[in-house]
């Protein structure tokens, strides 16, 4: 009895923290919170800067397996979410942040039963992951809709932040004609969330591959950035389409031309304002517009007369930017409703400015 | 005893005869004074030179000359008195200044012969006496529009000169068009108040420092109020006034303000009252296989005011589902998520829109190529700016939300949609 006894009492401590212990990282694994900010789709754009600065550890590497840890919900908009519990095991072949005990580890993320933005975790494809350190050496992902981006296997970058690390990744990856094109596709995505040099620098040289569709792809980005470096190449691609290009990098370098604001692309743009198909001129007389250049007064009083309402819009309210005469300038609401009255003042006013319409 | 006490009353008036009590220090007012009537056209001077009771014993014709002059320096009346003050008006020339110029003096009216002057250490056989020794100066307010009135103070003692005018000094005072500053654009978010966004425009009237200031809508009174209770005029004894968004603009800046202080009112603020208005698509929508869920679908879009400009800070979006997901394959067993929120990045967002976890039926896959028309279920889809709460906000966008089994779309888009 009396050795009974004495087992007795550290037998029950060790029952009493194991009990303890299971109850706290029941607790810590039964829910999860999501930042008010970032809720569900929609999402932010990738800011491959913010997840830098965010992880703890930043690996190159593969996931060997992912198995599953039992049911959980996820707290959104003040709703519990039914969601499983899930465990990667991750082969690292590169840290580009941070610092790891081993050539494996393990990670946590969520999967959610429904639709609410999550990417899920592929399996044997290289990857670059951002993850969060709970405690010493364990690890969950950090962004449940970012928690990856696409990695070249072979690059290692040296030397530099670990956004530049990551950048000099992306950048090989982009330029390595071996790679998937999806994969390469992907690179140029996760390249155009980034505003350095280098990220720019690995744009211009994607948009000179032999591959068309990879190289406007690039060439959008870069006109998002209001580089126009490339824009000739674009230019050219929609006024002579060729079957090569993908529908989607097509339709993509489209709406990237509304983001242009460099007024030496007004000889450019007045090609595709007076050329381009319904889209390509809308987005064409909004980037005129936003130069806000004298210069692109003749081709906005021409865009008067378009065919299509939207591109007389941009016409309307770019001359009146320009010229300054913004008063009254109507709303998208009120110039829909009629827009004669605009129309007729503008005709009027291009005439007074000496403005001839170019052919 | 009797004796000490007469020496001493005598010694008391001895000392007050041979030693009378200086003169005290005299007072002489200046005052000029001008406003405008915008409603009458008329610009009303005064000024005035008021000599005090011990001052008028010495001194005569307490008077002024007076002018007035447009903001160009163009004078546009001129009037004198010997009585102490004037009082006319003159028809302004449509200048957004006027100002009143006028110089103050009295006569000396008392004389002196073989008097000594201290000043000048000559001796006159006969002279008018500056008795006070006024200070002469000239000076203009230090704040445009304050009617000063100015006290040339004579400490005496005498100075006799030839002279017998004795200018006191010039007062001046200028009322100008009052003047309205504030912000020209600011924005409303129906009734939601994202950071970095202006709801609010603080309307500022100058001249400062007066006692009254009325504050008026003149146009755009559906989109704007003054003050706490957003008025359309507003009295204030103050010379500021928020500004508040209550809509937006539907022409550029279809709202304008004035204010008005004494008679005249200024020229309108005009302000321009943003909204997030319309999703423009920020790129092509694409379709990926997911390992988990089977498919994800990106839809790319871009928040631009009612202008087309692209809004100029981050903030807020939501979607909402006010109608439910009916079922289009009655077999489904998928179930879809609850309406969600977001922060933009460059005021850009994405839907990304997945297929089912776990094994649903149908089968989530991949994105077949041609796409597939498997239809799933769908939702009347609302996007609003200005909140993360799903319904809060301005709307931008209405469609329908469907998801097949290898991808998703946003179909019949109505947008701008308020």
């Amino acid at each position: 009895m009396i050795r009974h006894s004495k087992l007795f009492i550290p037998l029950c401590l060790i029952l009493a923290a194991g009990l303890v212990s299971t109850l706290i990282l029941a607790k810590k694994h039964t829910s999860a919170s999501l930042p008010a900010s970032q809720m569900s789709s929609p999402i932010s754009p990738l800011d491959l800067s913010a997840l830098s600065d965010g992880a703890d550890l930043i690996a190159i590497g593969r996931v060997t397996t992912v198995s599953e840890g039992g049911s959980t919900t996820i707290d959104l908009q003040n709703r519990s979410l039914p969601a499983r519990r899930m465990v990667a095991l991750l082969t690292v072949n590169n840290i580009l942040k941070g610092q790891a005990n081993s050539s494996t580890l393990n990670f946590r993320f969520l999967v959610s039963e429904g639709p609410i933005g999550y990417k899920g975790i592929p399996t044997n494809q290289v990857r670059t992951f951002f993850l969060r350190e709970t405690s010493p050496q364990e690890y969950e992902i950090l962004n449940p809709y970012y928690p990856f981006i696409v990695a070249s296997e072979e690059a290692t970058p040296d030397g530099g932040s670990p956004l530049d690390k990551i950048v000099a990744n992306l950048a090989h990856l982009v330029l390595t004609p071996t790679a998937s094109l999806d994969d390469r596709m992907e690179a140029i995505s996760a390249l155009s969330s980034v505003k350095t040099e280098a990220a720019t620098s690995a744009l211009r040289q994607g948009a000179q591959d032999q591959n068309t569709s990879l190289g406007l792809a690039a060439a959008a980005a870069l006109l998002r950035r209001n580089d126009i470096t490339t824009l000739d190449m674009v230019v050219k691609s929609l006024l002579e389409p060729s079957q090569d290009i993908n529908d989607s990098v097509r339709a993509d370098v489209i709406f990237s031309l509304d983001r242009i604001k460099d007024s030496r692309a007004i000889p450019a743009l007045v090609r595709l304002v007076t050329a381009g198909d319904v889209e390509t001129r809308r987005r064409a007389a909004a980037a005129l517009r936003h130069t806000g250049s004298p210069d692109a007064k003749a081709a906005l009083a021409k865009a008067l007369d378009d065919s299509d309402q939207d591109v007389r819009y941009s016409a309307v309210t770019g001359l009146a930017e320009i010229t300054g005469e913004t008063q009254g300038m109507p709303s998208i609401e009120v110039f829909k409703q009629n827009e004669s009255p605009y129309l007729a003042h503008w005709h009027v006013r291009v005439s007074k400015l000496g403005l001839r319409p170019q052919p | 005893m009797k004796q000490p006490r007469i020496f001493i009353m005598l010694l008391v008036i001895a000392f007050f005869l041979l030693f009378p009590l200086r003169t005290p220090a005299q007072h002489t007012y200046s005052y000029s004074s001008i406003d405008y009537d915008e409603s009458t056209g008329l610009v009303n001077a005064y000024a005035q030179t008021t000599p005090d009771y011990n001052t008028q014993g010495f001194y005569g014709y307490p008077s002024v000359t007076t002018k007035v002059t447009d903001g160009s320096g163009i004078q546009l009346a001129q009037q004198s008195s010997q009585t102490g003050s004037v009082s006319f008006t003159v028809f302004g020339d449509g200048s957004d200044s006027y100002t009143i110029s006028s110089g103050h003096y009295m006569l000396a009216s008392y004389r002196e012969y073989n008097a000594y002057s201290q000043c000048n250490g000559q001796t006159y056989s006969f002279g008018f006496v500056d008795y006070y020794n006024y200070q002469h100066f000239s000076e203009t307010p230090s704040t445009p529009n304050i009617y000063f009135s100015y006290d040339n103070f004579g400490p005496g003692p005498n100075c006799p000169e030839e002279s017998a005018d004795y200018v006191f000094g010039a007062t001046t005072s200028t009322v100008r068009r009052p003047t309205l500053s504030g912000l020209n654009d600011i924005w409303w978010f129906n009734g939601t108040t994202p950071a970095y966004y202006a709801l609010t425009s603080t309307l500022t009237a100058s001249p400062a420092n007066r006692s009254s200031y009325t504050f008026k809508i003149a146009s755009g009174t559906n989109e704007a109020g003054l003050g706490a209770n957003n008025a359309t005029t507003y009295y204030s004894s103050t010379n500021s006034v928020d500004l508040n968004s209550t809509s937006f603009s539907r022409s550029a800046a279809d709202v304008s303000a004035t204010v008005t202080v004494g008679h005249w009112t200024s020229s309108p603020l005009n302000i321009t009252i943003h909204t997030a208005y319309v999703l423009g698509q920020a790129g092509a929508p694409s379709t990926v296989s997911d390992s988990t869920y089977g498919y994800s679908t990106t839809i790319p879009y871009s928040i631009y005011d009612q202008y087309g400009n692209l809004l100029p800070f981050d903030l807020p979006v939501n979607e909402f589902f006010p109608t439910g997901w009916p079922n289009d394959d009655p077999y489904s067993n998928w179930v879809h998520g609850p309406a969600g929120a977001s922060l933009t990045l460059n005021a850009t967002f994405y839907d990304r829109i997945t297929g089912n976890s776990g094994n649903p039926t149908p089968p989530s896959t991949g994105p077949c190529q041609p796409l597939c028309d498997h239809k799933i279920h769908h939702a009347f889809q609302e996007w609003r700016a200005g909140n993360l709460t799903p319904g809060q906000g301005f709307r931008m966008q209405t469609d329908t939300l469907q998801r097949y089994t290898d991808h998703a779309t946003h179909e019949q888009i109505v947008s701008p949609a308020p």
